[in-house]
């Protein structure tokens, strides 16, 4: 899963499902006969063979580039071979290849000890470096320095282009070559307090590289970004990964600042933040006033870049039907996880991700097996994605290199983290509403005589936080769900604690371990979710109509641009 | 496949199998000519691209050559432990509180000589000074055998003609003489017992090594000739590291050292206690000796050679099929593949990557052991089936002496032994070389199998390489396992009469523990179409004998019968 720290809160699912149940499939309350046989070839040895392979320390926590990666890699393309799938990408020499190389930049910044924000005689330093920065910098540029002296500040509010809002932030401002500043979180689009995509850090930090900034700073409150600012310094600094540049716009640093030192720059060029504030987040104005703020930043950053390769592994079960074979359902999990540090001697520093995500992988390979023996009318991929916790990168670039062009992509069914506590009566299912998608899980799941809900923790907004997104973004409509949180046999708050507990103790930490203790893990609940997630891909490759995003959607947009 | 640098190993040259077939296939199991549909639907779940995964993986440069002890080796013993899982099987052995584990931890002794640079031999008419070093030019060539280093201070040498004692044939090279504390001087080879150059057990140096040992010897040189070992001195002398291998003893006796002695280093040192190696030698090989009367030579040794030892751990990886009957399930039939392979080199030869991948040899072969593993699951026999991934063959069939010495159920259980040490890599065959056909009523059983696939059986096709002993089914033989070795080849279907042979040879000389013994790069594979022939044709002998009421046996008077005796009796 991706780091909570990286991403913001979205809270999102709950809020924004308007049930489609009627206009997807049909909800049938039972399973047919081949889809009986294709959920028993789902079973607990299976996953649990793939979990404690990809989870062993010899893996050292599979992180990009490293010798576990390219073990995980190997393995899972090993896997996808002896089953018998098809290559599923093509390699350097355009040979059918189970490999796709994914190069991904590091880029590690020298930040300077403080930065000087000047107004004519005027000075405000923020200090970089130390346990209290105010400012906190990195850049992922493809340049050795960034230098700027004396380069223009200016406010564009949230920092957003949405046509379909008429909403334009960026509207009579002219930012090139210049710093923008932005705040968090977006206006009320879909409801209150629901983040989107465009309020997504990620997002911004794009759109000012498109509207040529040579910079971003994002104003930091713990409200609207709904971490405290320790997260921020604790996980954006030192090295950090991006995709090679395919000549997309990029500025030349990405940063944040604290509330505080917002207030003193604003005040520094003469303007009162909740002022401005209050403006740019005002519906009327449908953008903000915004501006340029009288004030200049210097920088003077060494940055060091270099190329590390790593790969997504797919596998494809080549359709029955002649018309619908050449789309596919794709299946995807993430192999990478954190690695390892040198803790001292007795001291376990290898994070092995057992849960987070060699879970997925194992379910994922396991639902392969099942398929192949039956395969639907359309093909079905199956993607191990790299770097997602480096910011969901082996996802995006597969987006970007699709082996399969993205209109004929039926839907993505993500599995990041299974349920590792016994079977459940209930399903989350993130992005509930968004697409027809729902009322075939919900059909599945009935059969399994289970409900769905949306996000059960709809205050971590995960539908950005995994691969789905990636997906979504290019218009694949997507199935992100895990049973729970109410489990069979247990008392009702059982499950929420037990997943808190998770969070608190294990979640990225070297104790993410299979099994953590003896008889720690119940998979019985994840076969039930594998179970389903292969009866619904299977439904969808079936069924003669691809899903459909919910109409006005925000990724709707994606999918009908894709389609032409 | 074992054939250590030295080769020694190489023992070869036995023109075993094929001599001493006498076949009795019309005797035994009803051969069935056709496959049931329940066979049929076996063999079919064994696929091309299932080996292939697996090979590709264990033959990976990850691997690193996967030699014991290794990280590379971890990796690998990790793969096959979790794809024995994957498949549904059970561990291989019982621990305590009723669990099972697919692992069993197998120490490895790895010693180190201090090799002296000469040792003087004194005898009653002088003096000869040998020497350890210079390759070839080496007079003498000493190895560790037991965990002790050497102290000998003029220990008495013994000439012990072959050095074999064979009741069955009325033969014994040690009768009437007391060799302990003593060093023993052996021929190599055998005498006919099989026939003419025919080499059996008794003529391989590892059981007259083992037999001087069990008679006290403090230590025992083999005199080489090119023409007993098979091959020039040179082969031995040029590799010689004063580095061996073995289990960690378990009581059973060990000499102080062993080695091998130049041909003219032994005339000399024979000449020094007025004796006469030729005249010697002649007297110990002449039919009806019946055995050496051992003839002290009034020549004693001084010999100090320090040792260093370490403990390598390793293990092999066994996971099972229970069998479907309460009785027979008890018993097993074992399918054996090793794991490990010969590691990496420094400095980095030219032209090549350092890493002996041993994908043939023997990835290929645990490859094949999954998949048959997997087709096994499907459809239990009664007898159980366990798979057996061994270590440390490479270095002496370590791993697979080890299980035969701690196997899961005592030898009398286990009904046979199914080994596969490199595959056919180059398509389909007409035909199918067993080793040590003659030797069981297993070979009934596959020749019913392979008839049915529409193929002969014949014995060893490269009779001079005597591979019977340089797997590790061997250790299962010796104590009285009744065994298959067979592989498809050398008549390929569609091919030129001598094109197998060429294959093999090429490969032989170019690749056979080479660094270049390597899995081709995705997507290319090998021809596995013949490879999967042969793994259906090992899935279906394994279901039958573990179907079959009786246990296979031995054929009357072959060299392992009476260990399957003493081992039913148990």
């Amino acid at each position: 899963m991706k780091s909570a720290i990286l991403f913001c809160l979205a809270s999102v699912a709950c809020a924004c499902a308007t049930t489609t149940s009627t206009n997807g499939g049909a909800a049938d309350p039972g399973f047919s006969r081949s889809e009986q046989a294709a959920a028993a070839r789902i079973n607990a040895h299976e996953i649990e063979g793939h979990l404690r392979f990809l989870s062993d320390d010899l893996l050292e926590g599979r992180f990009p580039g490293q010798r576990g990666d390219e073990i995980a890699i190997h393995y899972l393309a090993a896997q996808l071979e002896a089953m018998g799938l098809a290559a599923g990408a093509k390699d350097k020499d355009g040979k059918a290849s189970f490999i796709q190389p994914v190069p991904l930049v590091r880029y590690v910044s020298t930040v300077p000890d403080h930065v000087d924000f000047r107004a004519g005689a005027e000075k405000v330093t923020l200090p970089e470096s130390g346990d209290d920065p105010e400012i906190i910098l990195r850049s992922f540029s493809d340049v050795d320095r960034v230098k700027l002296e004396n380069t223009e500040l200016v406010f564009v509010g949230y920092g957003i282009v949405a046509p379909e809002h008429g909403w334009d932030d960026y509207r009579g401002k002219d930012v090139k070559g210049k710093i923008v500043v932005l705040l968090n979180f977006n206006p009320p689009f879909a409801g209150e307090n629901v983040r989107l995509w465009y309020g997504r850090w990620d997002y911004k930090y794009a759109q000012a590289a498109a509207h040529g900034a040579a910079g971003a700073l994002l104003i930091h409150t713990t409200k609207s970004a709904g971490y405290p600012w320790t997260v921020v310094k604790n996980s954006n600094r030192g090295p950090g990964f991006s995709l090679a540049s395919e000549g997309e716009a990029r500025s030349l640093f990405q940063g944040w600042i604290t509330e505080d030192a917002a207030r003193r720059l604003f005040k520094l060029g003469g303007r009162d933040l909740e002022a401005d504030w209050k403006a740019a987040t005002d519906v009327a104005n449908k953008g903000a006033p915004g501006g340029a703020l009288g004030v200049t930043m210097s920088l003077d950053m060494p940055v060091v870049h270099e190329t590390v390769m790593s790969a997504n592994v797919l596998g494809l079960i080549p359709g029955t039907d002649e018309k619908l074979r050449d789309e596919v359902v794709v299946y995807t999990a993430h192999h990478d996880h954190l690695g390892k540090v040198d803790k001292g001697p007795g001291v376990d520093g290898i994070y092995n991700g057992a849960l987070d995500n060699a879970s997925g992988c194992a379910a994922v390979l396991n639902i392969a097996r099942a398929a192949l023996a039956s395969p639907p009318r359309r093909s079905l991929l199956f993607a191990f994605v790299t770097a997602e916790e480096q910011g969901l990168l082996g996802s995006r670039y597969f987006a970007k290199h699709p082996t399969v062009p993205a209109q004929h992509i039926a839907a993505d069914i993500n599995s990041d983290v299974i349920n590792p506590r016994g079977r459940t009566s209930d399903l989350q299912m993130v992005g509930l509403g968004k697409s027809t998608l729902d009322a075939v899980v919900k059909g599945v799941a009935a059969a399994q005589g289970r409900t769905v809900h949306g996000d059960a923790f709809p205050d971590r907004g995960s539908f950005y936080r995994s691969d789905q997104f990636e997906l979504a973004k290019v218009g694949v409509p997507p199935v992100a769900v895990v049973g729970g949180p109410s489990y069979v046999g247990r008392p009702p708050e059982w499950g929420r604690e037990q997943k808190e507990e998770y969070e608190r103790n294990r979640y990225h930490q070297p104790s993410d371990e299979y099994p953590a203790y003896p008889g720690s893990w119940d998979l019985s609940g994840a076969i039930e979710d594998a179970q389903l997630q292969l009866i619904v891909g299977l439904r969808v490759a079936n069924t003669t109509a691809l899903p459909q995003w919910t109409p006005g959607d925000e990724f709707e947009k994606a999918r009908k641009e894709s389609m032409k | 496949m074992f054939f250590r640098p030295s080769p020694r190993v190489s023992v070869a040259f036995l023109v075993l199998a094929v001599a001493c077939a006498t076949s009795d296939a019309s005797r035994r199991s009803s051969s069935s000519p056709a496959l049931s549909a329940a066979e049929q639907a076996a063999a079919a779940r064994i696929q091309a691209s299932e080996i292939s995964g697996h090979l590709r993986f264990l033959a990976d440069d990850l691997m690193a050559g996967r030699a014991p002890g290794t990280t590379g080796s971890a990796l690998a013993i990790q793969y096959l432990a979790t794809q024995l899982q994957i498949a549904g099987l059970v561990g291989g052995l019982a621990v305590e509180g009723g669990k099972r584990t697919f692992l069993q931890r197998v120490p490895l002794v790895k010693l180190a000589a201090h090799v002296p640079p000469t040792v003087e031999f004194q005898g009653s008419a002088g003096k000869v000074s040998l020497s350890t070093t210079g390759g070839a030019k080496a007079d003498l060539v000493l190895e560790p055998n037991g965990e002790a280093s050497a102290d000998l201070e003029a220990a008495p040498l013994v000439f012990a003609g072959y050095g074999i004692v064979a009741p069955e044939y009325g033969w014994d090279d040690y009768k009437d003489v007391d060799v302990r504390g003593k060093v023993v001087v052996l021929l190599n080879f055998n005498p006919p017992f099989a026939g003419e150059r025919v080499r059996l057990w008794y003529g391989r140096w590892d059981y007259k090594f083992q037999t001087a040992a069990a008679h006290g010897a403090a230590g025992a040189l083999i005199v080489h000739t090119t023409e007993s070992a098979g091959y020039p001195w040179q082969v031995l002398s040029s590799s010689a590291d004063g580095v061996g291998f073995t289990l960690p003893s378990e009581g059973e006796p060990r000499m102080q050292f062993q080695g091998f002695l130049a041909e003219e280093a032994a005339r000399r040192v024979f000449r020094s206690g007025n004796l006469d190696l030729d005249g010697l030698t002649k007297a110990a090989q002449a039919p009806g000796s019946k055995g050496t009367r051992p003839q002290p030579l009034s020549v004693s040794v001084t010999l100090r050679m320090q040792l260093e030892k370490s403990l390598i751990e390793s293990a092999n990886v066994i996971g099972m099929v229970p069998g479907t009957d309460p009785v027979l399930s008890r018993e097993l039939v074992i399918y054996t593949a090793h794991h490990d392979h010969l590691g990496t080199v420094t400095p980095v030869p030219p032209a090549t990557d350092g890493i002996y991948n041993g994908a043939l040899d023997n990835a290929s072969g645990c490859a094949t052991l999954l998949a048959i593993a997997r087709a096994a699951a499907a459809s239990p026999p009664k007898r159980s089936l366990l798979f057996a991934f061994v270590t440390a063959e490479e270095q002496g069939l370590l791993g697979s002496r080890y299980l035969a010495q701690h196997p899961p159920v005592p030898p009398g259980r286990i009904a046979a032994d199914i080994n596969v040490d490199s595959i056919n890599r180059w398509g389909r065959t007409s035909d199918l070389g067993m080793l040590g056909l003659g030797k069981s009523s297993l070979d009934a059983v596959v020749k019913a199998v392979a008839a049915a696939q529409g193929r002969t059986v014949h014995g060893d096709a490269y009779p001079d390489r005597g591979s019977f002993y340089r797997s590790d089914q061997f250790e299962f033989a010796r104590i009285g396992v009744p065994v298959v070795a067979a592989v498809g080849g050398p008549d390929f279907i569609g091919r030129p009469a001598t094109w197998g042979k060429e294959q093999e040879e090429e490969f032989e000389e170019k690749h056979y523990h080479q660094p270049s013994d390597e899995y081709p790069r995705a997507p290319e594979t090998w021809d596995l179409s013949g490879g999967v022939q042969d793994a259906q044709l090992q899935l279906l002998v394994g279901l039958r004998i573990a179907d079959a009421p009786e246990l296979p046996s031995w054929t009357a008077g072959d060299e392992f019968e009476r260990a399957r005796k003493a081992a039913r009796k148990e």
